[in-house]
């Protein structure tokens, strides 16, 4: 209980920070955390949880920030556009991510990257030119709704994986990951829940992707479908830690804050030192930070359900 | 009908190359289960040293092979030592994803590198028969790409004689065959795993030189990327001698994909071959059942 | 020549071995029976190099094997017919032969040792250059045994032979087994859930349940013994 009202207490907090601080800088660097972890959590839900490694979320996110700015262009307001396009990235899951379970192991990894660059490149040719947002906005462009947009999804999102994180729907996503032929054994349907699992991990990834739509103003309209957009959440729930709640917010949190320093204090230099940090982090914090504040606190602290291998 | 055939062997020249690039990247895959996405970004580095050694000393990069080669046989020992040795205890899943992050933050140092250095502007390496062709029939056949298919040839040789006829090649397949039953025969599997991973880098170093004499440009370590994996995919992991038919099929793949459709969409004809394959024989052309 | 002594061998935080201690003498056929589950196979794991031991220490001649590195004791002459034979599937017999005589010291003896071998196994011979994967059971068993042996191994540790082969043809190989022995002077550690077949061949044999020796003595007193006839060989 106590723990319910700290989190609701906390987010108040931010749903006040607007009113309080004006200064864009900051409001920027919170819809940027919350962008990151909302496609953080997406990835997690599948790779995480469910250890589907998956290497093509860019195709999700980019279907969602396509339709949103499709749908809003049209003069549908903001949050049904967001609804919109969190649904198609689920039919696109339907159409080319599902069949996609065929393949185990590595090959799903390949074959999601496969998939991510075919909609780039596709993207490229269909749409070679920059994505407009409706006239009336550009004119008056204000970061507090998109904020507040942001700020509602990020709280969703991680109600979902917690709510997940103690389930029984976790927990068969947990037994896929850890020995799929025996979680088959005993009875779960692994093929019914990893498509549960992508259903899920996708409908965030296409929020994710509305809220880019609704945040970056301009954009050429493959940058939603950058392969980058597929390996930042990777990175990030890999350094908050995989397979738990706060894992991928708090990588996210270090992901930005960093990505800040660096761009501040190296200009051109921060992609390229970005890199080192990446292979750093992958060498060094296997389990992430979640599991050294675990160490840290002196508790074995896993995975928050169940399972104690990675 | 000229034209197709003419389509056609621009695409199996460019096969020939295809294999070239997705060699290293299948044999480090197949023994120790690292999927290297930074193979493209290798295969640009080299394609950079290249062109700079020739516009100061002007030596053919076609001799300049053999300075490449061991180059980077070198510093795939070093980067093994430093980066990708301690990845060898996780398991399989794991291996994978980590190789592939770090990979990935190679190739993203790698592009900004070579921005940082030389700026994204186009080179080439223009020799006295770069824009030569040989004319057979009617059908032009560009002297640098015959000269690529001759050298992937070559390598594709030089490498299955390795694997079948010496002791360390055969350790090498045992190795990608099983780790544990491999010890027990007394190979030391990581020594093993770092000369194979080295050979990787040297099989970069090598299209890279080659790729010197196209028009190239940081971007293409991506797309190389690409090829590769595809490549890979097509061939069976594991598989050499699938690698250069696979490069070939990619070719003749995105051959088709120009005569039909245009050039715009060469690569996504390949993509989506790689799509099918993935779904409905995922060991590949060559390769066995997974 | 084996000296085993006071063995704790864990798996992450689950312990599999508690003080096993025991002894092979040169040129011995000793077995080490017990039920599915009761440690054999992390014993002769243990004694290769692939698992590390927790406490005590393994000694191959006098000399500590425990501190070496897997490959390293191959070279020590201890060779592992692993559980489930492990063969290089897609290489052909001749190949997987070849790599079990990888090791310098025994490179040059090659054509000599296969001559020997296909002595023993003439149906190695006769499919010497299809690949592993496709033999018979019995077959692949006896390639795996080959295999070990190229290595010219003073030790030969077999890791439950029997599993899936029909009765006649694991009663072959363990006759193989005894004349090798005989020959060429091979100290054999058979593991075996098929505790009567292995103790038939053996000198010695030791009895372990769940992860600690319970039992040791000649292998036909074993046999006779009231413990393991009730325990293993459903009678009395």
């Amino acid at each position: 209980m106590k723990k319910l009202v700290l989190i609701v207490g906390i987010v108040i907090c931010f749903a006040l920070v607007p009113l309080v601080i004006t200064k864009a800088y900051v409001l920027n660097l919170i819809i940027l955390i919350c962008l990151y972890t909302i496609l953080s959590h997406s990835w997690n839900i599948l790779g995480g949880y469910t250890g589907q490694i998956s290497l093509g979320h860019s195709t999700f996110f980019g279907i969602g920030a396509l339709i949103f700015r499709y749908l809003w262009t049209l003069g549908i307001p903001p949050y049904f556009a967001l609804c919109g396009a969190s649904i198609s990235s689920l039919v696109l899951a339907s159409i080319i991510g599902f069949p996609s379970f065929k393949l185990k192991g590595h090959y799903f990894a390949i074959g999601t990257l496969a998939l991510s660059m075919i909609a780039i490149v596709t993207v490229q040719n269909i749409f070679p030119g920059v994505s407009f947002p409706p006239p009336q906005h550009l004119a008056k462009y204000n970061l507090v709704p998109i904020y507040y947009m942001a700020l509602t999804v990020a709280v969703i999102t991680i109600g979902l994986v917690s709510f997940l994180n103690r389930s029984k729907l976790g927990l068969a996503f947990v037994a896929i990951r850890e020995e799929e032929d025996a979680a088959e054994a005993i009875g779960i349907n692994t093929f019914k829940y990893k498509v549960i699992s992508m259903t899920l991990s996708t409908l965030i990834a296409g929020l994710g992707g509305g809220l880019f739509s609704f945040y970056v103003a301009s954009y050429y309209y493959y940058v939603p479908f950058e392969l980058g957009w597929s390996f930042d959440p990777v990175l990030i729930a890999s350094i908050g830690g995989a397979g738990t709640v706060a894992g991928p917010v708090l990588g996210s949190i270090v992901f930005v804050i960093l990505k800040e320093l660096f761009a501040i204090s190296l200009g051109q230099m921060n992609v390229l030192i970005f890199g080192i940090v990446f292979i750093f982090t992958v060498l060094f914090l296997p389990k992430g930070l979640i599991g050294i504040i675990g160490m840290v606190q002196g508790v074995r602290k896993s995975q928050d359900v169940s399972a104690k291998k990675r | 009908m000229l034209r197709f055939i003419q389509i056609l062997s621009y695409g199996l020249l460019n096969g020939a190359l295809y294999g070239l690039v997705a060699l290293g990247l299948s044999l480090v895959f197949g023994v120790m289960n690292y999927l290297m996405i930074a193979h493209g970004g290798l295969i640009m580095m080299a394609a950079y040293i290249t062109f700079w050694a020739f516009f100061y000393t002007h030596i053919d990069p076609f001799l300049f092979i053999l300075v490449v080669t061991p180059l980077f046989f070198i510093i795939g020992w070093i980067l093994f030592k430093i980066l990708f040795q301690s990845l060898m205890k996780f398991p399989e899943g794991e291996k994978i994803k980590n190789s592939l992050l770090i990979s990935f933050g190679l190739l993203l140092i790698f592009s900004n590198l070579a921005i940082l250095f030389w700026t994204a502007d186009e080179r080439a390496v223009t020799t006295v028969y770069s824009g030569k062709v040989l004319d057979l029939f009617g059908v032009r056949l560009p002297y640098i790409g015959l000269g690529g298919v001759a050298i992937a040839i070559i390598v594709i040789i030089a490498l299955h004689l390795f694997l079948t006829r010496t002791y360390f090649g055969k350790a090498i397949r045992a190795v990608s065959l099983d780790h544990e039953a491999a010890t027990l025969m007394g190979i030391n599997v990581n020594k093993v795993c770092l000369v194979a991973f080295s050979i990787g880098f040297a099989l970069a170093g090598i299209p890279g030189v080659i790729t010197s004499l196209h028009a190239f440009n940081p971007a293409i370590s991506f797309d190389l990327t690409n090829k590769a994996l595809i490549v890979l995919i097509l061939a069976g992991v594991g598989s050499i001698k699938g690698v250069l038919i696979g490069g070939f099929f990619l070719g003749a793949i995105e051959a088709a994909g120009v005569y039909l459709v245009g050039t715009p969409y060469r690569e996504v004809f390949g993509l989506i071959l790689f799509v099918l394959i993935l779904m409905f024989r995922p060991q590949g052309i060559a390769g066995k059942k997974a | 020549m084996l000296e085993v002594h006071q063995v704790d061998v864990h798996y992450g935080d689950i312990q599999a071995l508690w003080n096993v201690s025991f002894r092979v003498e040169k040129g011995e056929i000793v077995s080490l029976v017990g039920s599915n589950g009761a440690g054999k196979t992390t014993v002769l794991k243990t004694i290769s190099g692939v698992l590390s031991l927790t406490k005590g220490s393994v000694t191959i001649d006098g000399v500590r094997s425990d501190t070496i590195k897997a490959y390293q004791i191959v070279e020590q002459g201890v060779s592992l017919v692993p559980e489930g034979r492990r063969l290089f599937r897609d290489m052909t017999v001749f190949e997987n032969l070849e790599l079990g005589g990888y090791i310098g010291r025994v490179r040059q003896q090659k054509d000599e040792n296969l001559k020997w071998i296909f002595q023993m196994f003439p149906v190695l011979d006769q499919r010497i250059h299809q690949l592993a994967g496709t033999l018979s059971g019995g077959e692949q068993q006896m390639l795996a045994i080959a295999r070990g042996l190229m290595s010219e191994p003073k030790l030969l540790l077999v890791d439950e032979l029997s599993l899936g082969l029909a009765p006649l043809i694991v009663k072959h190989i363990y006759l193989t087994l005894k004349e090798i022995n005989r020959s060429k002077k091979t100290t054999i550690l058979i593991v075996e859930q098929n505790v009567r077949l292995a103790l038939e061949i053996s000198d010695r044999g030791y009895i372990i349940e769940n992860g600690q020796i319970t039992g040791e003595g000649k292998g036909s007193e074993l046999l006779k013994s009231d413990k393991v006839k009730s325990a293993y060989l459903a009678m009395g």
